[in-house]
């Protein structure tokens, strides 16, 4: 059965290239293109075994959401990237007290993505 | 010549330096108002020459300069303020680049106040003044950060064209493996096609050999059979040979006998009697090695045509073991062919599907230079604020820029702080020589906590 990814970005373009760098990968994706739909998809049931979440978002930005998802406790365990332009060491820091699994900064390229999934999600 | 009037005791005189003073106010006024208002000052110049400007000056000079008393006490200097004044209300163009509000005059005041100071051009110019000196820099700054956008445009472009012409490479190379596959295929398929026919050929030829080899084999049993009939009815006329043989030995016996009884007398009888048994030994043997030939000949006739067959089919086998063997040999080959093939196109889908990989993160370069464009969007909205702020502030005399204008280093932080990028921070710090901070240290692009 194959893995589901919750991707979260505000950009078309990033949704488009993650989406089929995923699917390619064979994952399925869902997306998302602020935290309070991710955040709503993640409250109505959905069960990702990954989050992959951009930070400088409208309505809701992705510090936010990791700190949202991860009181949800269905989502606590679930691992969760940040895929951002930002690369300063205090927005890591960040991040990661508030549950963040990996820091990934754009661009990426579809096949160091794949990898990076692999490591993180179990059973991939 | 000064002029001396005739309506006072006192003799007063108007001097043309007078007038050349009002030229140099006038000249000055049109100076300061080039300055920092060109198009209203050159649409007025275009109407007034130099040469006119002089004059006018010294008209102005006569017309306007007060009477001056030549005793010991001097007289009062007429009031600037108004007269300028009065020169704007004459030339209402020339007033719009002096909106600056101007202090009452003195026929307006009592006669006991003390006129107000007049507000100086400079001090109401100077908040503009700071305005202005502060937009060089911004604007530096924003065109230096289009310029890295231009650049991480290009660079994106010219990566995902790259990536794209990786795809074409391997789809190339690939199509020039399936070619050179198809033309060794071919070959392959001429060559199993002939050998095939020949095969066939062969096969059929054996089948009629078979068909044939057969009937003959058929034929050839019954003569054995025949043969061997014939030589097994031999047998019982050696055994009968054997018989008269054995029987003519007993008649010999028999006849020594007689002849031993018949004495003197039958002594040739004897003697020709035992030339028979003798002659009968011989013959027994001579049937026992007919027999035995004959049985011999039973075994040699059956064996050699066994042998006979046995070649013939093992002819036939070998030719069409070698046949085989040839056809065998180009069916490796084709799959051997097949296998390679499969092989290049499973390397090539790998380079395609790994260079397709690529690309799709080459085309994130356009979220990048989007929130580029917003942070520099942004800066450029707050330009336009403050110049909106600066052109209320000059057509309105009673307003204030000082309360509403921010302090220009005070935008360029909020600028930084909105930055998403290392380069722009970067940027802003070089141009700006500011010193970077510690918070801006970068980590590794992919880092799993």
């Amino acid at each position: 059965m194959s893995k589901t990814i919750l991707i979260v970005d505000d950009s078309a373009t990033m949704l488009m290239s993650v989406k089929t760098t995923l699917e390619m990968g064979g994952y399925k994706v869902e997306s998302a293109s602020d935290g309070v739909q991710a955040l709503d998809k993640l409250k109505a049931g959905l069960k990702p075994d990954l989050v992959i979440t951009d930070i400088n978002m409208p309505n809701m930005g992705g510090m936010d959401l990791i700190k949202n998802a991860r009181a949800l406790p269905g989502c606590r365990f679930t691992p969760i990237l940040t895929l951002t332009t930002e690369s300063q060491a205090a927005k890591r820091d960040e991040a990661k007290k508030l549950g963040a699994t990996g820091w990934l900064v754009k661009p990426i390229s579809g096949n160091d993505l794949l990898k990076v999934v692999k490591q993180v999600v179990p059973g991939a | 010549m000064p002029v001396l009037s005739q309506t006072d005791t006192h003799p007063q005189v108007r001097t043309p330096l007078t007038g050349f003073g009002w030229t140099g106010v006038v000249g000055m006024a049109l100076a300061i108002g080039y300055h920092y208002w060109s198009k209203p000052v050159l649409a007025v110049a275009e109407f007034l020459p130099p040469v006119c400007t002089l004059l006018l000056g010294g008209i102005l000079g006569l017309a306007f300069s007060g009477p001056r008393r030549v005793n010991p006490q001097p007289v009062q200097p007429p009031d600037a303020m108004a007269s300028l004044q009065k020169l704007l209300e004459a030339h209402p163009n020339l007033g719009e680049c002096f909106t600056c509000p101007l202090p009452p005059t003195s026929s307006q005041n009592h006669v006991s106040s003390v006129p107000p100071a007049p507000v100086s051009l400079p001090k109401r110019l100077a908040p503009l003044h700071a305005l202005l000196n502060g937009t060089p820099a911004l604007t530096n700054l924003l065109g230096r950060q289009l310029g890295e956008v231009s650049s991480t445009t290009e660079t994106g472009v010219l990566s995902l064209m790259a990536g794209l012409k990786g795809v074409d490479e391997q789809i190339a190379k690939l199509t020039t493996a399936l070619q050179d596959s198809q033309t060794r295929s071919t070959v392959m398929h001429t060559s199993a096609d002939s050998i095939i026919r020949e095969s066939a050929k062969h096969l059929e030829a054996f089948r009629s050999y078979s068909l044939g080899r057969f009937e003959r084999l058929e034929s050839d049993d019954k003569a054995i059979k025949s043969m061997i009939a014939h030589m097994e009815s031999l047998k019982p006329l050696a055994s009968s040979i054997s018989s008269i043989a054995a029987q003519s030995n007993m008649l010999a016996l028999n006849a020594t006998i007689e002849a031993a009884r018949a004495g003197e007398a039958g002594r040739g009888f004897a003697v020709v009697a035992s030339e028979v048994r003798n002659l009968s030994k011989q013959v027994d043997g001579i049937a026992i090695r007919i027999r035995t030939e004959l049985g011999k000949i039973a075994d040699m006739a059956s064996a050699d045509f066994s042998i006979s067959r046995h070649v013939d089919e093992r002819q036939w086998l070998e030719t069409i073991q070698a046949e085989t063997e040839r056809l065998t040999e180009v069916l490796k080959e084709a799959v051997n062919e097949l296998s390679s093939v499969a092989g290049s196109a499973s390397t090539a889908a790998i380079h395609v599907r790994s260079s397709l990989l690529e690309a799709l993160g080459h085309v994130q370069f356009q979220d990048i230079t989007r929130q580029q464009m917003e942070v520099i969007q942004k800066a450029l909205h707050e330009c336009g604020a403050q110049f909106e702020l600066a052109a209320h502030y000059v057509q309105n005399p009673n307003s204030s820029l000082e309360a509403n204008l921010p302090d220009p280093d005070v935008l360029l932080t909020q600028l930084r702080l909105s930055y998403t990028t290392t380069i722009q921070h970067n940027i802003h710090d070089v141009l700006l020589d500011a010193v970077p901070s510690q918070e801006d240290d970068d980590g590794p692009s992919i880092q799993l906590f």
